[in-house]
């Protein structure tokens, strides 16, 4: 019995420091949790619509449209590419403008593979990207557009898809609860019903004098939100930190004190209101 | 009879495998007049159930998911142990009865005894993780049935005639000798074949969950069973576990012989364990070497089947968990190392190699720090503006596959060199060419590391996809040397005086907490690299077609699943000592005195 506690209590501490070093060693990412449904309406301006393809953008594409560890070709220059690409002998589809050349990609990739990005074997010819509507992404037609919409925005080119009424579920998706509640009626407004101000300073709201605030003073943030971060302009820096708020945190601020639940809680048109009235030049 | 009884049982599921029992429901073989579109489920073809959170029944505030993964991992646990250990015992047990030699065949004995204790404790946590499945997850196991039901029932009988052929052959085991030894490794060999079936069965059910063949984009299954088994990676993973359970079974058995050592109260009982401690050891290592390599190859399928898959696997936040992989495969390599090194100390020749020692653990040493780099890190803008990008400016480039594919192909090489040394210690040179081909087995391994550098190096200059099929060319280089440098070795062994004595027994007890480590550091790897496997699957019950709508479908953080894992290891450890413990009360005295005071190697 002697030896079977021996080396029982080996087994016990080595399973202890394996587990320690899980705990310890390693960050404890929270991962995302599983996706729920966009729900599209005709009544969303341009800007929700951009907003929404933005958060389906960052759930199903950003993985792999990264820049990270050559998984898939970056798509911040796309508004100049796609002429270079569809002139390109290799085009096989029949897209005849950018809107036409990202939904034609996103439902037939293999179309036109970036040199470098093809399947192995395939001599760039066939696309290990599934189409967006199938498998894992199963973005439904409306998510579609709205990721459209996004990419254009974020090239700088003209938004020319719109949301559309009556689009079909995407595969057993939940849908998203996002859009329930009452509508803040302006920024201000949609600050206050935030809560905005319990941590930050904000233009238009006043505060306790001296109030020492856990988050950074924001009042003056439109002249440098778009310096931030290299090749992120100032409106998508601040949506960013609204539903990402640990992906960039400010200098001397820690992590972890802003929820991040706002993508669930915050209407599109509430977020845009913010991001509008933070980015307006005073 | 029981022999007899287990062989007919073994031919009816054979028979039964073959078309004597119906695999394709009825309904498959109708003709069918359906016009509708492919894609879209019919009533007498429908689509995987889209579920809600009430259809996920809760029992006594059980966390479901737990229950699961606990019952799941567990009866892992087991079953690869049990499946594992025949594989090389029928080996032993082969190589005894041509050399005549009947201490191989009362080790293999002893082997078969510590697996046949371990046999119920399977078949007990395969029955809980079914009831837990049915009672938790019924939406989950009524889909499973629909696509798999008769592989379920081949997999009862063939379950019978497993259970049949291990009573057989261990119970026949001592009255099977002599002109009926044939016959018993035939139920042994049978024994196996049944086993590695019932694997692949089991198998199908897991890569089904990953890569569903055989059904269409809903899920609606058209009714051949073998479309759905033979999925995208049921293969890779066939061999991955088939190898793997054999490292395993090498490393429990090895526990086991470690423990006894440790408890033994004779001098012969310590000569017995310390050469089965040394023989799983040798097992365990034996069926490591080419595990990586089987591993590349199911994560190059997976990447296949779906490059987000893969991505989600080796680039999100998964990626972190290979970190505690490198922890746990360099403790592996470390300790079985470890205990050869101090398996030297048995021969009076060891001194002549013995200096070369330290230069191996430095290499592995090495070879682990690089294969532990992290390369792309999820950091705060703190930390990203400390280090100066998202990639550390000297470590940042070892963290790539490039470096990681060429620190472990030279650890398995450092390994392998290791157990020649520890043969060379054994056999002394007597003509001139054997010291030439020592030259020329140095000029290998010399080759084959600046091979692999090589190649190494270059992945850096080439794009992602070609980098990948570079660990190929490395592989092959580490199996052309280590098979060219075996072939020499045969060779010069066959020629050579022995030299000195081995004393069996003369043994450090510190060796046998290095076996311990190999047990334990396997056990939590593969409830890790379960974990890993069964999560990239995400929110999907069934990968893209069957949706996970559970409170429960939500990826845990490291920590807790790390917690998860080391609580099954915890109980499969509390369950396998108290079969160690069992199986003291045996009738092996007879092996330990036929030991007792062996001099040659055996």
């Amino acid at each position: 019995m002697t030896g079977l506690f021996r080396v029982g209590s080996y087994s016990v501490g080595l399973i202890g420091l394996f587990t320690a070093f899980s705990y310890y060693g390693i960050p404890q990412l929270v991962p995302e949790p599983p996706p729920t449904e966009e729900r599209m309406t005709d009544a969303m301006t341009t800007g929700e619509f951009v907003a929404a393809g933005a958060r389906l953008y960052a759930r199903a594409c950003v993985l792999c449209h990264s820049g990270v560890g050559d998984r898939a070709p970056r798509l911040d220059a796309i508004a100049t590419v796609w002429r270079e690409r569809i002139g390109d002998a290799r085009y096989r589809g029949s897209a005849k403008n950018l809107e036409e050349y990202l939904r034609e990609s996103m439902l037939e990739p293999s179309a036109y593979v970036v040199q470098g990005f093809g399947k192995p074997g395939t001599g760039d010819g066939e696309s290990p990207m599934p189409a967006a509507t199938t498998g894992a992404l199963a973005l439904n037609p409306g998510e579609i557009d709205a990721v459209i919409a996004h990419l254009q925005s974020a090239a700088g080119a003209e938004v020319t898809v719109a949301p559309r009424a009556g689009l079909a579920a995407g595969a057993g998706r939940p849908q998203t609860e996002a859009f329930a509640g009452e509508k803040a009626p302006d920024a201000v407004a949609a600050l206050q019903k935030f809560q905005c101000s319990a941590c930050h300073l904000l233009p238009g709201l006043a505060v306790e004098e001296g109030a020492q605030l856990p988050g950074p003073d924001l009042r003056e943030i439109w002249k440098t939100a778009a310096n931030r971060v290299a090749g992120v302009n100032a409106r998508d820096f601040l949506a960013e930190s609204i539903l990402f708020p640990n992906k960039v945190v400010a200098k001397d601020f820690e992590p972890g004190l802003m929820p991040e639940d706002y993508g669930d809680r915050m209407l599109v048109a509430e977020l845009q209101m913010i991001v509008d009235y933070l980015t307006q030049e005073r | 009879m029981r022999a007899l009884a287990a062989v007919f049982l073994f031919v009816l599921a054979l028979v039964a495998f073959e078309g004597g029992c119906p695999v394709v429901p009825a309904y498959a073989a109708a003709p069918v007049t359906d016009t509708t579109p492919a894609d879209e489920p019919t009533a007498s073809r429908p689509g995987a159930p889209k579920l809600t959170v009430a259809d996920y029944p809760t029992y006594r505030g059980l966390n479901s998911r737990l229950t699961v993964w606990v019952a799941a991992q567990l009866h892992l646990f087991f079953a690869a142990f049990v499946l594992g250990v025949p594989i090389f015992v029928l080996v032993i047990e082969f190589i005894g009865w041509r050399n005549g030699d009947s201490r191989y065949d009362r080790m293999a004995h002893e082997f078969i005894k510590i697996s046949m204790g371990a046999f119920s404790l399977t078949a007990t946590s395969g029955g809980i993780l079914v009831f837990a499945l049915v009672v938790l997850y019924p939406g989950l196991f009524a889909y499973l049935t629909r696509v798999f039901g008769p592989i379920m029932m081949l997999y009862a009988l063939l379950f019978l005639a497993e259970t049949a052929c291990l009573y057989a052959y261990y119970y026949g085991w001592d009255s099977m000798q002599g002109r009926r030894k044939p016959g018993h490794m035939l139920i042994g060999l049978a024994l196996n074949v049944v086993g590695t079936v019932l694997m692949g069965l089991a198998n199908s059910w897991a890569t089904f969950m990953m890569a569903p063949s055989g059904v269409d984009a809903q899920g609606a299954f058209a009714g051949d069973v073998w479309a759905a088994v033979a999925g995208p990676l049921w293969t890779p993973l066939n061999l991955h576990r088939f190898l793997a359970n054999i490292a395993y079974g090498g490393a429990i058995v090895g526990a086991y012989a470690a423990y006894k050592f440790i408890a033994a109260g004779t001098p012969e009982e310590k000569v017995h364990y310390d050469w089965m401690g040394h023989t799983a050891n040798g097992i365990a290592i034996v069926a490591l070497l080419p595990l990586p390599f089987a591993g590349y190859w199911m994560t190059k399928e997976i990447y296949a089947y779906s490059q987000q898959m893969g991505i989600t696997l080796m680039g999100g936040v998964f990626a972190w968990l290979f970190i505690i992989q490198a922890v746990l495969i360099g403790t592996i390599f470390l300790a079985a190392n470890f205990y050869l090194w101090c398996g030297m100390t048995r021969f009076d020749g060891a001194n002549r190699t013995a200096h070369l020692v330290k230069y191996i653990a430095g290499v592995l040493v090495i070879c682990f720090l690089v294969w532990f780099t992290p390369h792309t890190l999820v950091m705060t803008a703190r930390e990203l503006a400390a280090i100066g990008g998202a990639y550390h400016p000297v470590l940042g480039p070892l963290g790539v596959m490039s470096a990681k594919n060429t620190a472990v192909n030279i650890m398995i090489l450092a390994t392998f060199l290791t157990y020649q040394l520890f043969r060379r210690a054994m056999i002394r040179s007597v003509e001139p060419w054997m010291a030439r081909a020592t030259r020329f087995q140095v000029a290998v391994y010399v080759a084959a590391v600046a091979n692999i550098v090589w190649l190494g190096i270059y992945g850096y200059y080439v794009p992602a996809n070609v980098r990948i099929g570079l660990s190929v060319p490395q592989v092959m280089t580490t199996l052309i040397a280590i098979v060219v440098c075996v072939a020499i070795d045969e060779v010069i062994a066959a020629r050579s005086e022995r030299i000195g004595t081995v004393h069996w027994g003369r043994m450090p007890v510190r060796a046998q907490y290095a076996l311990f480590t190999l047990a334990v550091a396997f056990t939590w790897l593969m409830g890790l690299m379960g974990y890993i496997r069964s999560s990239i699957r995400q929110h999907w019950h069934v990968y893209t077609v069957m949706r996970d709508a559970s409170a429960d479908a939500f990826t845990p953080t490291i920590g807790q699943a790390a917690a998860v894992v080391s609580a099954c290891t915890l109980l499969f450890f509390a369950l396998i000592l108290f079969v160690f413990w069992l199986s003291g009360f045996g009738r092996d005295r007879g092996a330990r005195t036929a030991l007792a005071g062996a001099g040659a190697t055996p």
